[in-house]
């Protein structure tokens, strides 16, 4: 096993609060990325993308001119974008279920509530690169894959079954917070035999997750956890 | 799924590979193989956030400076248009940073007041009183540093302010379709 080497990676962070772009900045760089550039609102943010070319972007949604999500489309453009396929974590103090919803419709990889954590940031940054998703092209969209894989060998119990949650969240090391599951956003309620991919490879836990098909499905679900089968 | 939703075509799709692949990228470096999670790396970034935590209140009175200077512009007169849309920016910044710097209940208040000036519309009447007990309280709680639930005349004045706007967003049809996914632990790295 080795550990995830950040040093070759380069970041971009966009947030008008100048203290968040400093406590961003000291995270990633405690992580071992060298190469973090910052802008202070949308539409420098997006001059500095076509500049440098990043491969991650972490903006903030509520800034003057261009607000984060303008910004996100923008990018999500293949074809005038230099990059449409740069993994973007959105981090924001919006936590409404609209917003995390127009935010994975606009193509963000990982939806970050503040307050941040080190440990949630690092699991954000270790899922947009451990884990790549292909991209889909639709008429009304373009971003990150967000529809679960349907696993016809898989003999275990549903995926958001309770007791899936619990062996989960109880093999885990450490709760990490504020995580939304944009795999899972779009998928039907009663569609057995699902896999989370992500969740099996070895991570701790995410129990904050926020599982977009309880959400759409109306299920009566505790918020946040990470589920897996 | 509904059967009317099974009937409807299905939109075609495009499934596009990145062309460029961060695992080679973060793997190479490393020599190869399967990865981890590098709980060190993480805990270096917690140390480094206590470092910077010395700045922590300055940073916050700088934010309830911002607020104060744009609550004083709608008092002008002027609660719509820019001066409307600066207190909200200073208050979603203040909800934003102040868990994150040690002060949860302040961001609670400056959620309240964001919420308030986001989520009703520009024509809807705010009690101004209800705008200036949320910038008072935010001011209090920084200078008395309640910066926790063990503060109980802290923790009671941020209840009341939020049923306070609670109950106007509700009047005013504002929480229709507005369920909040709040995160379980507020962890102030």
């Amino acid at each position: 096993m080795e550990k995830i080497d950040f040093s070759r990676v380069s970041v971009l962070i966009i947030d008008d609060n100048m203290h968040m772009r400093k406590i961003v900045r000291t995270l990633l760089m405690a992580f071992g990325i060298r190469q973090v550039q910052e802008a202070e609102d949308g539409a420098t943010g997006l001059e500095l993308f076509e500049q440098m070319n990043p491969d991650i972007i972490i903006t903030d949604w509520v800034m003057p001119i261009i607000d984060g999500l303008e910004m996100v489309q923008m990018i999500r453009r293949p074809d005038s974008s230099i990059n449409p396929f740069v993994p973007i974590i959105m981090l924001t103090g919006h936590a409404e279920k609209k917003r995390v919803i127009q935010a994975r419709d606009a193509g963000v990889h990982e939806f970050l509530c503040k307050p941040i954590s080190a440990r949630a940031l690092y699991l954000r940054l270790y899922s947009v690169i451990a884990h790549p998703r292909p991209f889909v092209k639709t008429t009304t969209y373009f971003g990150p894959d967000r529809r679960r894989f349907s696993n016809p060998l898989y003999k275990g119990s549903e995926r958001r079954e309770k007791s899936a949650i619990l062996d989960f969240t109880q093999g885990s090391e450490e709760a990490d917070t504020n995580q939304i599951d944009f795999d899972a956003i779009d998928a039907e309620p009663a569609d057995t035999n699902q896999i989370d991919f992500d969740s099996i490879d070895a991570e701790p836990a995410d129990t904050n997750q926020i599982d977009f098909d309880a959400i759409d499905a109306g299920e009566e679900e505790e918020t946040g956890e990470r589920v897996a089968v | 799924m509904s059967d009317e939703q099974k009937n409807e075509p299905e939109e075609e799709l495009e499934v596009v590979h990145p062309p460029k692949n961060l695992k080679h990228l973060v793997f190479q470096a490393s020599g190869g193989g399967s990865s981890q999670i590098d709980l060190e790396a993480i805990e270096r970034a917690e140390h480094a956030m206590e470092k910077l935590s010395v700045s922590f209140n300055m940073w916050m009175e700088d934010e309830i400076d911002t607020l104060r200077k744009a609550h004083d512009g709608t008092k002008k007169g002027d609660m719509a248009g820019e001066s409307r849309q600066a207190l909200f920016r200073a208050a979603h910044d203040i909800r934003g940073e102040a868990g994150t710097l040690g002060f949860p209940l302040v961001g609670q208040a400056a959620g309240s007041l964001a919420d308030l000036l986001c989520m009703l519309p520009e024509d809807a009447s705010i009690p101004e009183a209800l705008i200036d007990g949320h910038v008072q309280a935010i001011c209090a709680m920084l200078r008395e540093n309640a910066s926790g639930d063990d503060n109980k005349t802290a923790v009671d004045l941020v209840n009341c302010l939020r049923e306070a706007a609670t109950r106007l967003l509700e009047a005013e049809g504002a929480l229709d379709d507005q369920e909040t996914e709040e995160p379980e632990e507020s962890n102030a790295a």
